[in-house]
């Protein structure tokens, strides 16, 4: 170690002489107080095995993990072992995995002999109707890579992905001194090709080599390096899911596309506008996590700086549960002591409630690599390509570190700025003159007791007899469900003055006659006769946005119910409080939502007939 | 941006997985071979400048990933393609067989406005590779499918030794170089007032 604290990473992944020139030199350096060196690492497990993680993660979103140590640290970032366990359980889960490995490896062998035989495949072996293809510079006795014929779909399948592996395989980090070995070449090979039989809905797609490749650097041991493949997969297979019209890494480049929007729009529009709005430029930064706009070196240390960021201690119980039961929601809640033990990324996303792939660190990575780009973006930019080779440009050049500074810094201000553009559209619901005289005090509703409980019970009396909405028990109900919108925070608050101006100027005409708008629609109907509906100030108006409003809260209830982990998928929710407080505001105790689900069944019901009588009258499509 | 169609000719290349299609761009763009490419991932692209009597040309040619799981990203790269080459590898029956698959996929996604007469050009490549010995589709062969499309030019390269590489892409960008031109006249908004268009000929004049 010289005098500075870093260290030269030469040693740690040589690169073939000839290739030096061409290969762009790493930027990552351990840095000593910073990078989790191997003594630290050490020093964080107690006696019998528990590591510190919390201790961990804090070095390594600072500087990273020294080489000497990647690999072991990787397992416990991955998810493969849980810091909570003992040296002893680990070992036997260890074994248990690697005997797994054994077997599965035992099926392709047997199917296959070239696997784990040190030697690789690059032709096809079967037709696509699974006959053996005969080879004659094979010197074996049939010419024949494969026991049998075969013909189910499965093993078909698979061995027809034998041949792209392998031509990937040849192909990878060829620079690297560690592929001159074709040893080495074929571990890699047959990690794939297992992981291909295991996992035969994904199977094998160019890209996962790119992913596969350092583990079997880091880790010696094979089985240990499949199964850290294993694990890494499991954030990123969805992304490698292809059908015929499309990629799955485009559900992450239209969350990107989004991320955007929010946060830089003028950005966005740009992109839009010359033809970039699918975000494909970014394709194979998310496809291969930045494996080729970085160094070697400096991937595994962006690898590890957004692992950690994305750490969530709950992480190995749920991979241990096989994938078809990992319910997301059946996690264990998080407390606040393992909330410190979560990253960076991932305690800002639990305390938001979201808990989706589609969000995942990378592709607010991807964001900021766009921003540091922006000005040349917004200048030189003029069409697909443009973007693709400004984006180009980077390749080197970046440092990993402040990519993850900034991606940080891009996800707070889109989850800020995300809620401003939904505020600013709901006071759009609102009109412009509205009646001032109405103020928070007069119809704020206290909170204590129950919202729901007293809201179901409202929604009860809301129609006559004879099914006609009565004015007041229905303005009533709007007022009981309005401070759901307190739990917003004060950025609601214009809203939710706006909605109450519309309770207010409908309530005075309520009492200008009390007999005659008895019927929330007979209102509307004496102002379609004097021909003052259409007014911006009437309270025809007045209804079709309160209903509008409430159509919001509805859907909110809706929402809430149908996702019970805010998905991200309903935009207008990514901002909103933590669930757990949420529901304890409105009423809801425990994980009862009997009551909330009954009010929201008859609540929408009732808005949809406002807005049908608002439509009969020709009325529900006016704008403010 | 009707100046920048005008000088831009977009080529596309496509084909299985391994056959050169990286190595092919980069010997022509830059004149050298190296063995450190790895598999294209989505796409890419490189530019040449190259020059037609006296008026001077953009030659942007995309690299496309060879796995057919990635076909469905063609639309959004194969729009607006001037010419698309159509590589295979001479050691490799299975790539050549993969032509008609990449040409139709092509014309599917690409919706040429012509697609009877969108220009085609084909490469066998690596015949370098074993002294020829390895070699499993015969010129013969390769040119009989290359007929049977309308007349496809048909070039054997290789990319490794820099062989016909340069003839290739020369009739590659002037074939893309009447498409653009007749496009434009399919496009009026996009006429260029200067150029004049040329009749069109099937096969390559070079």
């Amino acid at each position: 170690m010289n005098k500075t604290g870093a260290e030269d990473l030469g040693d740690f992944y040589p690169i073939r002489p000839e290739c030096q020139a061409d290969t762009p030199k790493p930027r990552f350096k351990p840095r000593a107080g910073k990078t989790l060196s191997e003594r630290r690492w050490n020093a964080a497990f107690s006696e019998d095995g528990h590591l510190n993680i919390e201790k961990v993660l804090r070095r390594i979103q600072r500087g990273g993990v020294h080489p000497s140590i990647k690999g072991s640290v990787w397992e416990f970032l991955l998810g493969c072992f849980d810091p909570n366990s003992t040296y002893d359980e680990r070992n036997q889960l260890r074994q248990h995995r690697r005997e797994q490995y054994s077997r599965w490896k035992a099926e392709c062998q047997y199917m296959v002999p070239v696997i784990g035989s040190g030697k690789l495949i690059t032709t096809p072996i079967i037709t696509d109707h699974g006959q053996p293809v005969i080879d004659y510079s094979i010197t074996d006795d049939k010419g024949q890579q494969v026991n049998s014929s075969f013909s189910d779909k499965r093993s078909i399948q698979w061995m027809l992905a034998l041949p792209q592996i392998g031509l990937d395989v040849v192909r990878t980090d060829r620079a690297l001194s560690f592929y001159e070995s074709e040893k080495n070449q074929a571990k890699l090979w047959d990690i794939l090709a297992v992981y291909a039989w295991v996992d035969n809905d994904i199977s094998y797609v160019q890209g996962m080599n790119d992913i596969c490749s350092p583990m079997i650097i880091l880790l010696e041991n094979e089985a240990d390096a499949f199964w850290c493949f294993e694990h890494a997969m499991r954030r990123l297979r969805e992304n490698f899911r292809s059908s015929a019209s499309s990629m799955g890494v485009q559900t992450q480049l239209s969350t990107l596309s989004q991320v955007i929007k929010i946060v830089d729009p003028k950005l966005h529009q740009h992109l839009e506008d010359v033809d970039g709005g699918e975000y494909l430029f970014a394709f194979r930064m998310l496809m291969v996590l930045f494996r080729r706009e970085f160094s070697f070196a400096d991937a595994l240390y962006l690898w590890e700086l957004m692992w950690a960021m994305e750490y969530n201690p709950n992480i190995f119980s749920l991979y241990e549960k096989p994938i078809a039961e990992s319910d997301k929601s059946a996690a264990p809640m998080l407390n606040n002591k393992l909330l410190k033990q979560c990253g960076k990324f991932e305690r800002k996303k639990v305390k938001t409630g979201c808990k989706d792939q589609e969000s995942a660190l990378a592709v607010f990575l991807v964001a900021s690599v766009l921003e540091a780009k922006n000005k040349r973006i917004l200048k030189e930019a003029k069409g697909l390509d443009d973007v693709v080779q400004i984006l180009n440009d980077i390749t080197g050049n970046m440092d990993a570190r402040k990519v993850c500074k900034e991606a940080l810094k891009i996800y707070k201000k889109y989850l800020s700025k995300f809620w401003n553009a939904v505020v600013s559209s709901l006071s759009t619901l609102a009109d412009s003159d509205l009646d001032l005289s109405f103020t928070a005090n007069k119809y704020s509703v206290r909170m204590e007791g129950n919202v729901i409980a007293a809201a179901l019970e409202k929604i009860e009396h809301v129609k006559s007899p004879e099914g006609e909405v009565l004015t007041m028990p229905f303005l009533d109900l709007c007022k009981t469900v309005l401070p759901v919108l307190d739990n917003f925070g004060p950025a609601m608050a214009p809203a939710k003055s706006d909605i109450g101006g519309n309770i207010s100027r409908l309530e005075n005409m309520y009492l200008s006659n009390q007999s005659e708008f008895n019927h929330l629609y007979m209102i509307v109907r004496s102002e379609i006769e004097s021909k003052k509906a259409k007014s911006s100030s009437s309270c025809t108006n007045a209804l079709l946005w309160l209903t509008r409003a409430m159509d919001f809260l509805s859907e909110l209830f809706c929402n809430l119910l149908a996702h019970p982990d805010w998905s991200m998928s309903h935009v207008a929710l990514k901002l909103a409080p933590d669930r757990k407080k949420f529901m304890s505001v409105v009423g809801v105790k425990g994980d009862d939502v009997s009551d909330m689900e009954k009010f929201s069944g008859r609540f929408s019901p009732l808005l949809e007939e406002n807005h049908k009588f608002l439509a009969s009258v020709g009325m529900d499509n006016l704008k403010a | 941006m009707p100046s920048r169609r005008r000088t831009l000719l977009k080529v596309i290349i496509l084909g299985d997985s391994g056959v050169g299609k990286t190595s092919l761009m980069n010997q022509y763009v830059n004149k050298k071979f190296s063995n450190q490419y790895k598999a294209t991932i989505g796409a890419d692209f490189l530019t040449k400048e190259v020059q037609f009597e006296d008026r001077l040309f953009t030659l942007q040619i995309w690299d496309t990933a060879g796995q057919e799981r990635f076909q469905s990203l063609g639309v959004a790269f194969y729009r607006g393609a001037d010419c698309c080459v159509l590589v295979y590898d001479v050691n490799s029956m299975k790539s050549f067989d993969n032509l008609n698959n990449w040409r139709e996929e092509f014309l599917i996604q690409a919706s040429p406005s012509d697609p009877e007469n969108f220009p085609f050009v084909v490469l066998g490549n690596k015949v370098d590779v074993d002294g020829g010995n390895s070699r499993v589709v015969s010129e013969k062969k390769a040119r009989a499918w290359c007929a049977s499309k309308g007349n496809i030019p048909y070039f054997e390269t290789s990319a490794k030794e820099g062989i016909n590489v340069e003839e290739a892409f020369q009739c590659i960008a002037k074939n893309a170089l009447k498409s653009g031109e007749e496009e434009e006249i399919y496009l009026p908004d996009t006429i260029d007032v200067g150029t004049s268009s040329q009749p069109r000929s099937t096969g390559c004049e070079c």
